[in-house]
């Protein structure tokens, strides 16, 4: 039997065409008893690869195609886990000691970690092929002698026979090489893809990474398609003249052990002080912190930190927790500013370590749904932290536990379908201009549903689109979807492993310049590497800047302070003016804010959880509202449920909700209970659930509930836990987005400043942002050399635009200025550019946005000046007008100048310069609006703000969006046959649009319910 | 110096498909060694189907590159 021992998969990035589970399926369709991986200098996917290969019942042969310093390459399997560490070594050490993207084995490395492994010469790029093919023969054969004293009887001459010319004589030499050095010789095919029919999907990756396209030759592209996994039988004709070396295979795959153990412990050891166990000082850390939470401890709270402190080390995570405490403890002593998040606020042993500052005892959550006893899967500790200090915390972590133990957990980048179209487009001579357009109208979508995409939105309706050369870059699309494409940092996950990283997982730079393990967040959890979600949360940095500009003013204030009942706030949430808060801004959940009229802690918990896709897709929202209002009246299944669903008003809301319910109706065990949220939540397969569900109802009635009412639950959970969010999540969530609410109420001017100097940040631009503080009375101040700095600041009540927000300033021209500044302010525009030597284009744009204006209001001739002190061609005003002097740009020039250099606007919204035309017309404002009855026909003019299509129950398309105009923003819903009619121009292009329609008013929210969109012809 | 010819040639096959002999410049030339065989996908994303070539001896010492394209053979190269 043969066996193929050089394979590339999609983790050779743009060199392998086939999914690993395509190709372990080819594998295993003839017969074969293992099949070998070894992409580019990476072991990426090599979890993948060994559960596919489990699936398809192959033996999975761990390995990598190394290039060595002099950029040869050499195929190395593992033998067993040894061999497997020494892999992971040889990469890690081809990757950090190399610069980023150029991994390099070199020879020293090789001697020193040769043991354990399999080497094989490699393809033509091998170093023993590469100079017999070169005639350097005797080179050859000293490097030849050299594998062999580096691997002995482990090296392979590798024979391949993928018809290239050459082939025969190659083969020749290296047999006649093995003969002469007493080596073995092995038959492989360079596998880069599994059927040859996968050849041209190939060739066009090897055209995307090597920057060609088709008509273009490149060394680097495949002569023809003979790379493919080729059958048994296929691969014995070809190496018919050498038996020996297609039958050594086997052997080769026999001799290599198992190398990728995913059952091994691999948990971080907190450095626990002498004569203290783990579990001890976890007890003695969590009875203190109860101390500190509850002061005199009752019954039920050491009950359930008992009861919590056995199953975490009945599983073995006590570590894990003094890890995470040691974290949060470090940020504290240093006063950074962060908020765990997730289910881990579920544990009150996470509360009393202060990891949340959810109370799970008052709120009754479920502990099972962080960790259960009988569920496999670790526990996912996730804390935001103030995003200027992240990089301190896991700074501090990294030394803590040593550089050999930390690195960041890694993303693929796969393919999507704009991706895809865009790098297959260019390969396949499409005209740039037409690939930026169709790639600009596809939503996000995956690369093999660009067809799917076609026939159902309106945007993609151009004929050109459904060209035949259309349809066939389509295809290879589809091939491709899910490829990785880069490999990338995951945002806040950082692995902290008990064993030295480098054997487990090869180490590499990412783009960013931080290390990070070769797996991604899924497959280190396979390999039990614990991960810390240690995120940057922008909005806690906000928070910060806030709390600093209010104490300008307010000594005492303090934001972990903040009245949880501040009437004001919850005002303002009941009017939807909630743009700027936290989880609360987005028009569904504005129009939800507006119709809840939250009165308490509760219901912005309730309004977190509430809108998601899960439960606007489940029609749980509607039944929620009108109970809450007390417009339905509040009723449960069954009485065990009404201290279960009291808080949510008998509805089912929160995942913690399901798990109780499934142990008060049916006696489920926590675990058991956890088990059946999973299988409903997660959409497994019916068969799956409806054996669940006869358990269920099996077990109620056993416990004495009816039958029907037990099946009716069941529904009721079916229905809801699908879409259910997770409580503790939710209640971690609310407190900052309350406490944002009230920084905006109470202080807008600190709170928008603070927003927009830490931009991206929330759901909406900074134009829109300036547009929502200036309707809340705060005015926009221009930039100033004399008075801007680097950041939004506050001035008497008003936010004054930083220098840093002028469009090209770098930081060296900041600081050339800020310095200059610093000896005394500037006098005049010369004396600026006399003592600020800026940037040329960054002079011309802190003229053209107005921070000359307190120097030299008129514009245009300071420009002018300018461009004569600096010899600069003079552009469109190359001469003295006639008369002399330059007349100012107009006010509208100006606008246009500073919306494109500074990104907002300072002066007049653009939709002001034509309300005085568009209310002869009888356009309304969106502010006018507000007094319109249900029904009141309507017009409007204004920019669109963030047009979505959220997932709907029937599949129909609604689209939402936010008219903005210079008075605020309106809310407007589309339905399928506007959007198919017209509205689709919202995904488009960009501009001003018309919308005309009539006013829904429901239960306080307000928004227009479009009949047409059109662009505004005349603007 | 090799010289390009690709025209189209009469072949007779052995029973392995492989060019036995050709006729050029009206002789024929007996295939006395293959030196070498190989494929080549050509333009695929035009249409042109795969091409086996095969460099060889004759027996008049000459060394040719025949190609087989959908059952229709060509000298390719001759060289002097």
């Amino acid at each position: 039997m043969f066996v193929h021992l050089h394979v590339h998969s999609p983790f050779s990035f743009l060199d392998g065409a086939s999914a690993i589970e395509d190709l372990a399926a080819a594998a295993a369709r003839f017969g074969m008893p293992a099949l070998a991986l070894t992409d580019h200098d990476n072991v990426g996917g090599a979890v993948r690869f060994h559960r596919a290969c489990m699936d398809a019942g192959l033996k999975p042969l761990q390995g990598a195609e190394v290039t060595l310093e002099g950029g040869f390459h050499l195929v190395l399997l593992a033998d067993g886990p040894e061999g497997y560490a020494n892999l992971c070594r040889l990469l890690t050490a081809a990757h950090l000691d190399n610069p980023r993207g150029a991994p390099r084995v070199s020879y020293g490395r090789l001697e020193e970690y040769s043991q354990n492994l399999f080497a094989l010469s490699g393809c033509r790029r091998g170093e023993v092929p590469a100079l017999l093919l070169a005639r350097r023969y005797r080179e050859a054969e000293q490097a030849a002698r050299r594998y062999r004293r580096l691997f002995g009887r482990r090296f392979y001459l590798e024979l391949t026979q993928d018809l290239l010319p050459g082939n025969r004589t190659l083969n020749r030499l290296l047999c006649e090489l093995a003969t002469k050095l007493g080596l073995k010789t092995v038959a492989a095919n360079n596998v880069h893809y599994a059927a040859r029919e996968d050849f041209p999907v190939h060739d066009l990756l090897t055209c995307v990474r090597t920057g060609t396209d088709l008509e273009e030759v490149h060394p680097a592209r495949r002569l023809n398609a003979e790379n493919y996994l080729k059958a048994p039988e296929e691969m014995r004709a070809l190496f018919r003249s050498y038996p020996r070396a297609w039958a050594n295979t086997l052997e080769l795959a026999e001799a290599c052990r198992p190398a990728l153990d995913l059952e091994q412990r691999r948990r971080p050891r907190f450095p626990v002080p002498d004569g203290e166990s783990a579990a001890g000082m976890l007890r003695r850390l969590a009875f203190a912190g109860a101390s500190r939470r509850y002061g005199r401890l009752s019954a039920t709270v050491s009950a359930r930190l008992e009861y919590e402190l056995e199953v975490i080390a009945r599983l073995g995570y006590e570590d894990y927790f003094l890890v995470a405490w040691d974290i949060v403890r470090h940020a504290t002593e240093k006063g950074i500013r962060f908020a765990g998040r997730g289910s881990a606020a579920d544990s009150a042993v996470a509360y009393c370590l202060g990891i949340t500052e959810v109370d799970p005892v008052a709120r009754g959550l479920l502990f099972e749904r962080f960790l259960s006893p009988e569920r496999a899967e670790p526990p996912d500790i996730d804390i935001d932290f103030d995003a200027r200090y992240r990089d301190q915390v896991s700074a501090y972590v990294c030394a803590r536990y040593g550089k050999e133990h930390t690195a960041w957990v890694c993303t693929y980048h796969t393919y999507r379908a704009r991706a895809a179209v865009r790098d297959l487009g260019k390969v396949l001579g499409f005209p740039e201009a037409e690939i930026d357009c169709l790639a600009k109208l596809l939503p996000y979508v995956p690369a093999d549903g660009i067809e799917r995409a076609l026939d159902f939105y309106p945007e993609l309706h151009d004929p050109r689109f459904r060209e035949p050369r259309y349809r066939e870059l389509y295809r290879y699309c589809a091939a491709v979807a899910g490829f990785p494409r880069f490999l990338g940092t995951h945002p806040g996950g950082l692995v902290i492993s008990g064993v030295p990283l480098v054997t487990v997982t090869p180490l590499q730079w990412a783009a960013k310049g931080v290390v990070v393990v070769q797996f991604d967040k899924d497959d280190v959890e396979a390999l039990d590497l614990l991960k810390f979600d240690l995120l940057s949360l922008r909005t806690l940095s906000a928070v910060e800047d806030t709390v600093a500009a209010v104490r300008h003013h307010t000594l005492d204030f303090d934001y972990d302070r903040i009245p949880e009942d501040d009437p004001g706030t919850f005002a303002m949430f009941g009017r939807g003016k909630t743009i700027g808060v936290f989880q609360l801004e987005s028009p569904a959940q504005r129009a939800l804010q507006s119709r809840l009229q939250a009165r308490e802690m509760e219901d912005v918990i309730a309004s977190v959880a509430l809108i998601r896709p899960g439960p606007l897709q489940g029609n749980m929202v509607e039944p929620y509202i009108a109970r809450r209002r007390g417009d339905a009246p509040v009723t449960y299944l069954h009485p065990r449920l009404k201290p279960i669903l009291e808080k949510t008003y008998g509805v089912v809301l929160f995942q913690e909700q399901v798990l109780a319910i499934a142990t008060a109706i049916a006696g489920f065990t926590p675990g058991e209970a956890d088990r059946l949220r999973r299988v409903i939540s997660k959409h497994r397969s019916q068969r799956e659930v409806e054996a669940i569900g006869e358990e269920f109802v099996r077990r109620a009635v056993a416990s004495g509930v009816a039958a029907n009412t037990a099946r009716e639950i069941f529904d009721c959970l079916r229905g809801y836990a699908g879409y259910g969010f997770c409580e503790a999540h939710a209640a971690a969530f609310a407190v900052t987005a309350y406490r944002t609410g009230y920084l905006a109420h109470h202080y807008p001017a600190e709170y928008f400043a603070a927003l927009l100097s830490n931009q991206p940040l929330g759901y909406y631009s900074p134009r829109t942002l300036c547009t929502v503080v200036k309707s809340r009375g705060v005015g926009l101040l221009p930039p100033d050399v004399n008075r801007s700095g680097t950041r939004f600041t506050v001035e008497a009540g008003n936010i004054r635009v930083p220098l840093s927000q002028v469009r090209g300033m770098s930081a060296r021209d900041l600081e050339i200025i800020l310095t200059a500044r610093t000896e005394r302010p500037f006098r005049s525009a010369e004396d600026f550019f006399s003592r600020a030597p800026v940037d040329k284009d960054v002079a011309i744009n802190l003229i053209l946005c107005g921070a000359l204006d307190e120097l030299a209001p008129n514009r245009r001739a300071l420009l002018v000046r300018f461009r004569r002190r600096r010899g600069v061609d003079g552009g469109l005003f190359p001469d003295e007008p006639p008369g002399g002097g330059w007349p100012d740009f107009t006010a509208s020039e100006k606008r246009c100048y500073e919306r494109h250099i500074l990104g907002l606007d300072v002066g007049p919204h653009p939709v002001a310069r034509w309300r005085a035309a568009l209310e002869a017309r009888g356009y309304l404002t969106t502010i006018a609006l507000e007094d319109c009855p249900e029904g009141a026909p309507v017009r409007l003019v204004g920019l669109p703000v963030r047009p979505h299509r959220p997932p709907t129950k029937s599949g129909r398309v609604v689209v939402f969006f936010s008219l903005e105009d210079e008075y605020g923003l309106a809310d407007v819903t589309v339905l399928e046959d506007c959007y198919r009619a017209g509205g689709w121009i919202l995904f488009a292009v960009p501009g001003p649009v018309e919308v005309r329609g009539r006013v829904q008013r429901r239960g306080g929210a307000l928004s227009v319910l479009a009949e047409e969109i059109k662009f505004l012809e005349w603007a | 110096m090799p010289r390009i010819v690709d025209r189209p040639v009469a072949v007779v096959t052995d029973s392995g498909g492989r060019p036995a002999g050709f006729c050029w410049e009206r002789g024929k030339r007996r295939v006395v060694r293959i030196e070498d065989v190989w494929k080549e996908a050509g333009r695929w994303w035009a249409g042109e189907t795969e091409k086996i070539f095969y460099r060889v001896e004759a027996e008049s010492g000459g060394v040719y590159e025949l190609y087989a394209d959908q059952g229709e053979w060509y000298l390719y190269k001759i060289y002097d």
